[in-house]
């Protein structure tokens, strides 16, 4: 059975980087299990000075209301003096953040590689 | 799926989890009349925005009660979608829009980063034809209209419709 969606939080064995990786899909019915887990994290962990990087190159689908929960995540960390990067490949998903204009407010990278190399 | 037009109509109650297999199941009718997997993307994005809006502002109870139609048109290399709510909540989309463009081409506050309607933006952004109709007391009606187009006629960045 295909996943609906799944969160994975990885060590980027990279000092005050952490990982948060997230496969699937992310819409008005899946978002709110996934942004437990990653409001959960980011709740729990020590903010200033850490640079999270959001992976979503194995996401298939986004919504609106699920790109406003990034945007959340994005102030989040940057009022508590960390840093927030998305991971995401040209395609589908990159198009509808186009769309939503969220290329002028985060930092978006096409690969892992990228986004840990600007850390 | 042959040049004739094809109707399909279903009426679904006001619950987003069913949301997500109406829009699989609308993309895949659309790649059978010349849509490719990129615009079946874009098309479950129609369906998903549309019906997530109608569900959230047209439902008069707000406790998931309530029902929302969605007619899909067919023919070749086009899709035509009407989505209805009975809401009673009357709004004035050209503001709606005014404030849509003036949020893509200046920016986001960060109050409006965590705002929501932000699906019709999309809508505007991947849909050849838009129109809207609120009735007081009657609900909303919105069509939409997209139509196949081959991969190098694509526009590479998107603009905001005028």
């Amino acid at each position: 059975m295909e996943v609906d969606v799944r969160v994975n939080i990885k060590d980027a064995q990279k000092e005050n980087t952490k990982i948060i990786e997230v496969e699937g899909i992310l819409d008005s019915d899946t978002m709110p299990k996934a942004d437990k887990t990653i409001s959960d994290f980011i709740e729990k962990v020590d903010k200033k000075g850490l640079c999270l990087i959001l992976d979503l190159n194995k996401l298939k689908y986004i919504n609106s209301s699920a790109v406003i929960k990034l945007m959340g995540y994005f102030i989040t960390m940057r009022n508590a003096k960390g840093s927030f990067k998305l991971v995401i490949p040209q395609g589908m998903v990159y198009d509808i953040l186009d769309i939503l204009g969220a290329k002028k407010v985060l930092e978006i990278y096409s690969t892992l590689e990228e986004a840990l190399k600007d850390t | 799926m042959g040049a004739r037009r094809k109707t399909i109509r279903i009426e679904i109650p006001a619950d987003t989890s069913i949301v997500s297999g109406l829009r699989s199941f609308i993309a895949r009718l659309a790649r059978r009349v010349g849509f490719d997997d990129y615009e079946g993307f874009q098309i479950e994005a129609l369906v998903d925005e549309l019906c997530s809006n109608a569900i959230e502002h047209g439902t008069r109870d707000g406790n998931g009660m309530g029902k929302i139609e969605v007619a899909c048109f067919l023919r070749k290399g086009q899709i035509e979608l009407i989505i209805s709510d009975k809401g009673d909540k009357e709004f004035n989309i050209g503001k709606v829009f005014a404030r849509n463009r003036r949020r893509i081409e200046k920016g986001w506050s960060d109050e409006e980063l965590m705002c929501r309607g932000r699906g019709l933006i999309i809508v505007q952004a991947l849909a050849d034809e838009l129109k809207i109709e609120t009735l007081p007391k009657k609900g909303t009606r919105v069509k939409v209209v997209k139509r196949h187009k081959p991969a190098k006629e694509r526009k590479k960045a998107f603009a905001f419709p005028k």
